[in-house]
């Protein structure tokens, strides 16, 4: 040993230790509360130990084996734990074990895989670097660098083949898919036919019985499908909808995916948009509702069956719905999209057991078809399945051909009024009547009309009356009412009064109201300490009678007007938890009474441009899918027959 | 202004999906991620939005309001089970604390016990009983009805073999091997026909479906194009 050499100069600094680190927060209450661990609690409460069966296939049983082993002599141990014990114990032997790593921890040489378009370019600098220091690290052997090739790692020659054939048939399937997009004159394919055929009744039946629903019917629909499946299912939810607000009905729409809830409202703003050209719109908790989400799973669609009453009194939006729906029976019908078998078996299974009358109207993607129809065909009181993109163009055919009757084009068979003509009465704008309807929409009607320039068919199905400009159109002013004294009540009571739904405190309050307000009387009580007042013409509510005082005024007076003098006509509430913790105002919810009596077949106008070439992409597409599933399974078992799939010699003795 | 603005952010964010074509390049493979990343962050916050405004926010109104209450028992029975719901809602909040973990998981159990009695009685009351019925369910026009019949007996063929297909006993044979009988193998092979042909019919309406959602993307985006 050469004493002269100073190990010091060559030693490193002895680095300062560094601090602890300081424990994070979660550590911190692991420390705090360790006491709290399920054993050790068990132990401070002198519980029983719990351990598991001996022989158990997971850790815990191996952790009580060699608890139990300390209680028994080595001998005694199970001839398992015994066999274990024998092969571990040449490895105490620290020496002889690690004189034996090199033969265990062979490195198997790093060999690089084709991949990626091109071998180069999917490698970066940084990456190269990153393989050549694993090549380092490992010791694996440079073969290139040894024969005195170039290295294939880094200094890829040129293009492989790797992922090209990926690339190929996804061009391939896209140039398919959207050929009938750029070139639809040269693309012939047939479209689906424009009504069910015979084998496909269960559809037709579907269709029929959304016909018959009438303006006082409501229609559970039930939106169960995520974003994925939305592009395929929100066609056949749009249909459905428009359908439901052609024949008056009310949608109640209910999901247990929130996401689905998203999807409905951007589908009625779409709705919105087809009817705006005739100044209506669809106003959310009057022409349809989007119940409070249900979460859960089977749970939630449980708790729809059993506490429908409390589903349906909120809304998505947490605001009070307003409708006194006691039941499930309450609903015509219950309409089902649903992006797979499982959820459709949860709504059979947990939701329609609550009524013999109850029928679930069932609509799938492709995917789910093959088991929702068979499904499907064994309940009697599923009726469907409508399914894909085929069916709903098929069911948008009948639904034109259905309200072939609608033509707002030919609203000129009568004299239409000016579009400038005013209103008969203010009115909000979604009280507006069939008179400013036809008003507003003279001119922009023609041209959403020959959007959809499908033949309208047979004068059928004449459940919906055809759009005529009712009488009361013409610009000349309504005849006076006659005057006769109205009954109103004052509201005189300096803290907010509330107005419930029926004469007892324990009804739901309806809305607030405030010293000043005035409404409309249409009756009280039995023993009138309880006044039933109108809200607006068609919500009533009931205010007690020791906060107002009552009067007459001579004519003039009618609910409407009672309701729009209010300064805050329409609201309809409920408490806001933060106005009960006394930080703001009371938030109040906008309820806007619907009106059937206007002609909403305006939701039927759509655009279908674009349901051709869809339908022919899908084709298309379909066909090269197909193909590339048959020309593949060709090209594998040539190569399975060829032997190139073979394993090597040295892997088949393995 | 806003209309145009989320169509444009549809539109890119659709060609963000379709990279994923591209394969997984530098840069140009982080695209598809982050649209995957956009759409899991607004899912769940949106989510979050909904839990609170359609079911939390109802609640607490209606337990600060005694005129209104969702049961029989009145006000105080709603404050009861309120406050119930939400201490097991911060049960499972400690997840994340070991040595509180336990906790969640005995919510766990109880939350999925009760979920699975409620679809385990549903299940038979709603699909295997009416299932088992409708499987064994022969036209009353026997031979009337001919395609009726052979759907009947088809379905009950399926449906045996099918489930035989998963019998794997058999009788050991002189050199100890299994040696199923040969109607045995027949039935087998029977049902495996029958699961091949329904999961080629699965696979493929799947792929139906797929490419109808694909094609209403490309629709979308030449529709913008357009």
């Amino acid at each position: 040993m050469n004493d002269d050499f100073n190990w010091l100069e060559y030693a490193e600094p002895l680095a300062e230790a560094p601090p602890a680190p300081r424990p994070s927060a979660l550590q911190r209450l692991r420390a705090r509360f360790g006491w709290l661990r399920l054993p050790g609690l068990m132990r401070r409460l002198r519980l029983p130990k719990l351990r598991r069966r001996r022989g158990g296939q997971n850790a815990d049983a191996g952790y009580a084996l060699l608890e139990a082993r300390d209680e028994r002599p080595i001998s005694q141990l199970d001839a398992r734990l015994l066999a274990l014990r024998e092969r571990a114990e040449p490895a105490i032997n620290a020496e002889a074990a690690l004189s034996t790593v090199d033969e265990l921890l062979t490195t198997p040489p790093l060999q690089e895989k084709p991949g990626g378009l091109i071998s180069a370019a999917a490698l970066s600098q940084a990456q190269r670097q990153q393989v050549q220091m694993l090549q380092d690290i490992v010791g694996a052997p440079a073969p290139a660098a040894a024969s005195g090739e170039p290295a294939r790692l880094g200094a890829l020659p040129g293009l492989t083949l790797g992922g090209a054939p990926r690339l190929l048939l996804a061009v391939s399937m896209l140039l398919a898919v959207c050929l009938p997009f750029v070139a639809s004159e040269y693309v012939v394919d047939e479209l689906p036919p424009s009504d069910f055929g015979g084998d496909r009744a269960d559809a037709a039946a579907a269709f029929e019985q959304l016909n018959t629903l009438t303006g006082t019917d409501y229609v559970l629909v039930a939106l169960e499908y995520g974003p994925t499946s939305a592009g395929e299912l929100d066609q056949l939810t749009d249909l459905f909808l428009r359908q439901i607000f052609a024949q008056r009905a009310k949608p109640l729409i209910v999901s247990s995916n929130p996401i689905a809830i998203a999807h409905a409202q951007n589908i009625i703003k779409r709705i919105n948009g087809s009817v705006a050209a005739a100044g209506l719109k669809l106003v959310n908790n009057a022409d349809y509702f989007l119940l409070r989400y249900l979460p859960g799973g089977a749970l939630g669609t449980r708790e729809l069956r059993e506490n429908f009453a409390d589903v349906a009194r909120v809304s998505a939006r947490g605001e009070l719905i307003n409708r006194n729906f006691k039941a499930l029976t309450d609903m015509k019908l219950l309409l089902l999209v649903a992006e797979s078998i499982d959820v459709m078996r949860n709504w059979v299974e947990q939701v329609l057991p609550a009524s013999q009358r109850l029928t679930l109207l069932a609509a799938t993607g492709y995917a789910a078809q093959p088991l929702a129809q068979a499904y499907a065909d064994s309940q009697e009181r599923i009726i469907g399945i409508i399914a894909g993109a085929r069916d709903a163009y098929t069911y948008a055919e009948k639904l034109e051909a259905a309200y072939s009757t609608f033509k707002p084009e030919g609203a000129p068979q009568a004299p239409l009024p000016q579009p400038t003509a005013p209103p008969l009465t203010p009115a909000p704008e979604s009280e507006i009547e069939a008179p400013a309807l036809i008003a507003t929409v003279a001119s922009p009607v023609p041209a959403a009309a020959t959007a959809s320039p499908t033949p309208l068919a047979s004068p059928t199905v004449p459940s919906i009356p055809s759009v005529t400009p009712p009488p009361t159109a013409s610009p000349t002013p309504p005849p006076s009412p006659t005057p006769e004294p109205v009954w109103l009540v004052e509201v005189t009571s300096e803290d907010t009064a509330r107005i419930r739904r029926g004469p007892t405190t324990v009804d739901d309050i309806l809305q607030l109201a405030y010293a000043g307000d005035t409404f409309e009387v249409i009756g009280t009580n039995g023993d009138g300490s309880w006044y039933n007042i109108l809200l607006s013409p068609r919500i009533n509510g009931w205010i007690a009678a020791f906060l107002v005082e009552e009067r007459y005024e001579a004519g003039g007076a009618t609910a409407a007007d009672a309701s729009a003098s209010l300064p805050r006509e329409q609201t309809l509430l409920r408490w806001d938890y933060r106005a009960s913790l006394g930080k703001n105002q009371p938030r109040l919810y906008q309820v806007n009474p619907t009106d059937t009596s206007i002609d909403w077949e305006y939701v039927l106008l759509r655009d279908r441009s674009l349901e051709a070439p869809r339908l022919a992409a899908l084709s298309l597409g379909t066909l090269a899918a197909a193909l590339i599933i048959v020309i593949g399974s060709v090209v594998g078992a040539l190569r399975a027959i060829g032997g190139r799939r073979q394993p090597p010699a040295s892997e088949a003795k393995s | 202004m806003a209309e145009a603005t989320i169509t444009l952010a549809g539109f890119v964010l659709t060609l963000m999906v379709f990279s994923y074509l591209l394969g997984d390049l530098p840069y140009i493979g982080n695209l598809y991620r982050i649209a995957v990343y956009i759409f899991v962050g607004m899912a769940a916050a949106f989510t979050a939005i909904v839990s609170y405004e359609g079911l939390l926010l109802p609640y607490l109104q209606d337990i600060q309001d005694p005129t209104t209450s969702w049961t029989a028992l009145g006000s105080g029975a709603d404050i009861v089970i309120f406050s119930a719901a939400a201490l097991i809602g911060a049960l499972l909040l400690l997840k994340p604390i070991g040595a509180l973990s336990w906790l969640t998981n005995s919510v766990f159990a109880v939350l999925i016990v009760v979920g699975a009695a409620v679809a385990a009685v549903g299940a038979l009351s709603g699909t295997l009983i009416p299932l088992m019925s409708a499987t064994g369910t022969l036209p009353a026009a026997f031979l009337s009805d001919f395609t009726a019949t052979v759907d009947a007996l088809l379905i009950v063929l399926g449906t045996c073999t099918g489930l035989y297909y998963f019998h794997y006993q058999a009788r050991a044979g002189d050199d100890g091997a299994p040696a199923p009988s040969r109607l045995s193998s027949g039935l087998r092979y029977i049902g495996k026909a029958f699961l091949v042909t329904a999961l080629g019919a699965i696979y493929a309406s799947t792929l139906l479906s797929s490419l109808t959602i694909l094609t209403e993307r490309i629709g979308f985006l030449f529709s913008i194009g357009g």
